[in-house]
């Protein structure tokens, strides 16, 4: 027969025990949920240092430290200005200008246009897990495949056929070449995008996945599922390569990750291209004022040739002031050709 | 009563060990914060030292570009965050770089703001699009300079 002290004794021992464990195992959760937010928010900084490296040094690198701790990011607008999300851990700021398709190993490559007085940068990546086929079937389309290849990161294309056959020995990171007299009709598998380029890609004929069309009248146009876009330069098709065949949770609210890429590739060409072109502009125009207070001292004759440069200069600080407005392709196609000019009659020197 | 002292005392011991672990966690959170501000400025450094926007060549920047950006610290903001960078040429008398006085300046200021910063600076050149004109043509000339970048928390 037990005595009520003992009674109470077992009792009070089994609230102890369960209140001691329960503080022990809620603790032990949320410490190792810490470490694990933790360790995300590393490879997400290491991913930023990535990036930068990329960009700074155009020093192509492997990324695979989402892989270690199962992190899954996927790429938002917050307004004009894209983020990569995680969940439990919000939205990261991108160092520097990318459009990069998620994954957990990715390929990061710096890829540029160039002006000559500027040239804009962007780091792409792709997922190492992941195939595109690009289908081509008329002579337009080869051209701008031929424009747009060099863009690619990894640019290791291979040739396949239309069926398939061929992507069993397919190694990671590649691009698969398809050229057809006809549109190929395979429905891409999983880790797989169809892109076709073809003249009769229209918003009432489109094959499965992304459909380029490659004729520009004055801008080209391009259509996934029930969207269409405008491209004007090769980083616009890149965006919209890189984003074709994903699903993810901010498809139905932001639009799919092609329509999010292309945003983001033109809010970073906007405010860098715009931003160059201002302080290319003004420096153009101290140039010429320089040169114009050399001329009233008497130290260069008024007859010298670099007094030519002053109107080229002002011309060229003129065009720059609208693509600082509007950085169309045909005002910065305009721009690369009045630079070259500028050097070529020794009113610059070439970067 | 033994089992009381000994329950109290397993008690006492779990909040130590938690204390501990609070106060160790929070002493390594200091750390990694002073790391990532370090790092953070250093990877600003490299990246102001090789975008075209600042530079003519990587490490060379432009004296042009650098007066230029004076004007543009909301859009630098958008695109670098808060941050200032200061360029002097070395070895000259310290004249702000303007409108007014550029060519024949010595230093640029480039979005100054109160408060406490990280910096870091290293040398640098400076390519000077207009060092000298004659009837041929313009001539540039580069100097030695030191860049300091400093970053806002």
């Amino acid at each position: 027969m037990i005595s009520i002290f003992q009674l109470f004794r077992i009792i009070f021992g089994i609230i102890l025990s369960i209140f001691i464990i329960y503080f022990v195992v809620s603790y032990l959760s949320t410490y190792i949920g810490i470490q694990q937010a933790g360790m995300q928010a590393a490879a997400l900084r290491s991913f930023s240092q990535t990036l930068q490296h990329v960009y700074s040094y155009n020093d192509p690198q492997p990324f695979q430290e989402f892989r270690k701790t199962a992190l899954n990011f996927t790429w938002i607008l917050i307004g004009e200005e894209p983020r990569i999300t995680v969940e439990g851990l919000g939205d990261w700021n991108l160092p520097v200008p990318a459009v990069i398709r998620p994954g957990q190993e990715l390929w990061l490559e710096r890829k540029a246009l160039d002006w000559g007085w500027y040239e804009f940068w962007i780091v792409t990546g792709v997922p190492d897990e992941f195939l595109f086929i690009i289908n081509i079937n008329d002579a337009d389309s080869k051209d701008l495949w031929d424009r747009i290849e060099p863009f690619l990161p990894g640019n290791r294309t291979k040739y396949a056929n239309c069926h398939g056959a061929n992507l069993g020995t397919a190694s990671k990171l590649d691009f698969f070449r398809v050229e057809t007299g006809e549109l190929c009709e395979l429905k891409p598998g999983k880790n797989q995008a169809l892109i076709t380029i073809s003249s009769s890609c229209s918003p009432w004929y489109q094959p499965y996945g992304l459909c380029i069309n490659p004729n520009v009248n004055p801008n080209g146009h391009a259509y996934y599922q029930n969207e269409s876009f405008t491209w004007n330069d090769e980083l616009d098709l890149i965006a919209l390569i890189l984003g074709s065949n994903h699903q993810d949770i901010y498809q139905h609210s932001q639009g799919s990750l092609s329509k999010r890429l292309l945003e983001s590739k033109r809010y970073f060409f906007q405010h860098h291209v715009g931003l160059a072109a201002k302080t290319a502009a003004e420096r153009a125009r101290k140039l010429a004022d320089y040169i114009e207070d050399k001329k009233r001292e008497g130290k260069i004759s008024p007859n010298a040739d670099v007094v030519n440069c002053v109107q080229k200069l002002d011309d060229f600080a003129d065009l720059l002031d609208q693509i600082a407005e509007n950085p169309s392709k045909d005002k910065l196609d305009r721009s690369a050709q009045l630079y070259d000019d500028l050097v070529e009659s020794g009113c610059e020197v070439r970067e | 009563m033994e089992y009381i002292f000994m329950t109290l005392l397993i008690v006492v011991i779990l909040f130590a060990v938690i204390i501990f672990l609070a106060g160790w966690q929070a002493t390594q959170l200091k750390l990694e914060k002073t790391k990532t501000q370090s790092q953070y400025v250093l990877n600003l450094l490299k990246l102001v030292s090789t975008s075209p926007l600042f530079v003519k060549e990587p490490s060379v920047y432009d004296a042009g570009k650098l007066l230029a950006l004076k004007q543009e610290c909301k859009e630098l903001e958008k695109l670098f965050g808060r941050f200032t960078l200061n360029v002097t040429l070395v070895g000259q008398e310290l004249t702000e770089c303007t409108s007014d006085t550029w060519p024949d300046c010595t230093y640029w200021l480039i979005c100054p703001h109160p408060g406490n910063y990280t910096a870091y600076g290293f040398p640098a050149a400076i390519y000077w699009p207009a060092g000298r004109v004659t009837d041929y043509g313009i001539h540039p000339r580069i100097d030695l300079g030191w860049i300091e970048v400093r970053w806002y928390e």
